[in-house]
């Protein structure tokens, strides 16, 4: 069948292997056309000045950081269920980059409130659910390294992600609630301004550059695992 | 597994396990201990303002279960573990998954006791009006249960590692803040005489969602052969 | 018809590489004992034999099936670990009358009418079990009380209540006197002599003269396996 061929890590490592370079020159690209054209080419908001660029940097880490979850859960289900080398491969190749892309974006998102509410830290609906999102992390990293044995870390991460999945919309759904409980109305920042395509496809060209990023750092760690594996056996 | 004497098997082990939980009876003494000095310290350290208190307090009293929660989950599977009893049902897997829901059932019982009994002189502490107590209680029993079912599961990840307790906590965490804002959510709406009923609604069904699906993930998780002797 | 056959296993331990490409098999009637210095992974291998541990490599086979996938395997396994393998805070009594239903009486081969009839039964076995092991005085003490030599004896009051072909033992000799180590390996030939294996570890002498023992080597260097 088409797909197990695709996993497995011969081929994989072949199809890494091509993949790598494209992937560096396109996020290459994408990365200097989408920070050009947002950090100097795009006009200042009329709202918030200058200040609003570094939507350029929050918006791609924060939606990269659920990306990157989302695609550790749904490896974990299938190497729980298929019991796949390769996923946990993957898995562990995203942890530390999903890790950096929520601080990230968790970092951004105070500079970016302290110019806007005057405060480095708000408890706004996203922010508090990126901070969750970050223990949710943290977690997974603290258990893979207490767990000695690798192959019982890949488990027990694998069964923590898979709930953490579960988990997320419930978590994104009850901070919605607490924050209109406690504020009133969400503050709607950008929606107004982002019709303007000057400022809208910088965005998503600096989006598809995380993506391309990420995915390139994951492959460069599944060849190294891939290697280690074939030198061992 | 659901053989004629099932239902004999589960009373006779629910009746070992609480057996043995009142043998050990500081596993019950010190969870009231934790709350008598919770209710000692917070009036002595605060500032006696009633008005700041009065809008914190439902939080503060939840962030105290949390707390205890947290300081008490280390010990949910350990005996059993240290003493082998957990090996021999995993060896023994037609009993696995009742003897999980037992034991996670009565460490629940081993702590929703003195809680019950202390929440009212910690609501009066913490100045929660006598009106939300009702609501309070039904929080507490409809979200306790949760907190112990989810913590079983990081406990049972988790389970021969040392300094397992700080861990356990860093897992548990996400998956206790829905559980959380709902119930003091649902604490606060009441203490100003509003109907807390959706937030109690949703905690139902988080305490649902845990109990049937928590047993079933431990077992899973104890037979991966995870945990080291 | 009992037999236990092991496939190619390596096992693993916090990473490091116990032993690998492991294959031998214990036959009906066989008694298996492995040998070997401290740490060098005995009891890891027994605990990959019961199935707790996962191997990192190979299969075990219980009458030609993968131990993973047979039921039957875990009906007819007892496994007996240096931890004490029952509630320390309940009476010897208490835990083997558990250990009893757990383990479904109807295995002893009697069909039973009621649950009252259940109950006479189960205290009648544990009694007799009890007396055989001079442990009826401390019947009801609490088992964390009683004495280390005390606590592995009772652990051979499991070995008398079931019958199971597959007996996997981790140093079923240690803290007992002379009676104890005579009893046990009374039992473990009694237990061959139905048909059943016995594999166990020890560092003490033992007597079974009458049974077919194997040894299994652990050397000092890793891989250094060997039987006799």
């Amino acid at each position: 069948m088409k797909i197990r061929r695709f996993l497995s890590t011969k081929y994989f490592d072949q199809l890494a292997s091509r993949s790598i370079p494209i992937l560096a020159i396109v996020a290459l690209i994408l990365s200097s056309y989408g920070s050009v054209g947002g950090l100097y080419l795009a006009p200042s908001d009329y709202q918030q000045g200058d200040a609003f660029r570094i939507i350029y940097v929050h918006v791609p880490s924060a939606f990269l950081s659920l990306l990157v979850y989302l695609v550790m859960g749904l490896s974990a289900i299938m190497g729980l269920i298929f019991r796949i080398k390769l996923f946990d491969m993957f898995i562990a190749g995203s942890v530390w980059p999903g890790t950096c892309f929520t601080l990230l974006a968790l970092v951004t998102g105070c500079l970016w409130a302290k110019p806007m509410w005057g405060a480095w830290w708000v408890w706004d609906a996203r922010l508090t659910s990126e901070l969750i999102l970050l223990f949710l992390y943290l977690g997974v990293l603290a258990l893979r390294s207490a767990i000695l044995e690798p192959k019982a870390a890949a488990q027990a991460s694998a069964v923590l992600l898979m709930l953490g999945l579960l988990n997320l919309p419930i978590i994104h759904y009850s901070v919605y609630w607490w924050n209109t409980l406690h504020q009133g109305a969400s503050i709607r920042l950008l929606e107004p301004s982002l019709i303007a395509p000057s400022m809208l496809y910088p965005l998503l060209a600096m989006i598809a550059a995380f993506m391309a990023y990420y995915l390139l750092v994951v492959l460069l760690h599944v060849r190294g695992e891939i290697l280690l594996h074939t030198l061992e056996a | 597994m659901f053989n004629r004497f099932f239902f004999s098997r589960v009373i006779v082990n629910l009746g070992y396990e609480l057996l043995s939980v009142c043998r050990r009876y500081q596993d019950i003494v010190y969870p009231l201990l934790f709350l008598i000095i919770t209710v000692v310290l917070f009036p002595l350290s605060s500032n006696a303002d009633l008005q700041a208190i009065e809008k914190i307090a439902p939080g503060v009293f939840w962030v105290i279960i949390l707390f205890l929660l947290m300081l008490t989950l280390e010990q949910l599977f350990r005996e059993d573990w240290q003493e082998g009893e957990l090996e021999q049902l995993i060896l023994n897997q037609t009993d696995l998954l009742s003897a999980v829901f037992i034991k996670l059932f009565v460490f629940c019982l081993m702590l929703a006791v003195p809680v019950t009994i202390m929440a009212p002189i910690l609501s009066l502490t913490l100045s929660i009006p006598m009106m939300a107590l009702k609501t309070l209680l039904i929080s507490l029993w409809l979200g306790m249960p949760t907190l112990v079912f989810l913590g079983g599961i990081a406990r049972v990840l988790t389970l021969g590692l040392r300094h397992s307790g700080l861990l356990i906590v860093l897992l548990v965490l996400p998956f206790y803040v829905p559980v959380l804002i709902f119930a003091s959510g649902a604490v606060t709406l009441a203490s100003m005489g509003l109907a807390a009923n959706a937030s109690l609604a949703w905690l139902g069904v988080f305490l649902l969602l845990s109990v049937s699906l928590a047993p079933f993930v431990i077992s899973f998780v104890l037979r991966l052969g995870i945990s080291d002797f | 018809m009992a037999l236990l056959a092991v496939e190619d296993l390596s096992g693993r331990r916090n990473g490091r590489l116990l032993f690998e490409r492991l294959t031998f098999q214990v036959a009906a009637g066989q008694a298996l004992h492995i040998l070997g210095p401290n740490g060098v992974g005995k009891t890891s291998l027994l605990r990959i034999l019961t199935g707790l541990a996962a191997p990192a490599h190979g299969y075990i086979l219980w009458n030609g099936v993968v131990v993973a996938r047979s039921p039957c395997f875990k009906k007819n396994l007892l496994y007996i670990s240096h931890k004490l393998g029952m509630k320390s805070a309940l009476t010897p009594f208490e835990n083997l009358h558990l250990f009893l239903l757990r383990r479904g009486i109807g295995h002893v081969g009697q069909s039973l009418k009621s649950l009252k009839q259940l109950k006479q039964y189960a205290k009648s076995r544990i009694r007799e079990a009890l007396l055989a092991l001079d442990l009826m005085p401390h019947a009801n003490t609490i088992t964390g009380l009683l004495s280390v030599g005390q606590q592995r004896r009772l652990l051979l009051a499991k070995l008398l209540l079931t019958k199971a072909d597959c007996w996997i033992l981790d140093e079923p000799f240690t803290a007992l006197d002379t009676k104890g180590i005579y009893f046990i390996s009374t039992l473990i030939e009694e237990q061959l002599e139905r048909g059943g294996i016995a594999v166990f570890t020890s560092h003490q002498s033992f007597f079974l003269p009458k049974a077919a023992v194997r040894k299994l080597f652990f050397g000092d260097t890793l891989g250094d396996v060997s039987f006799s």
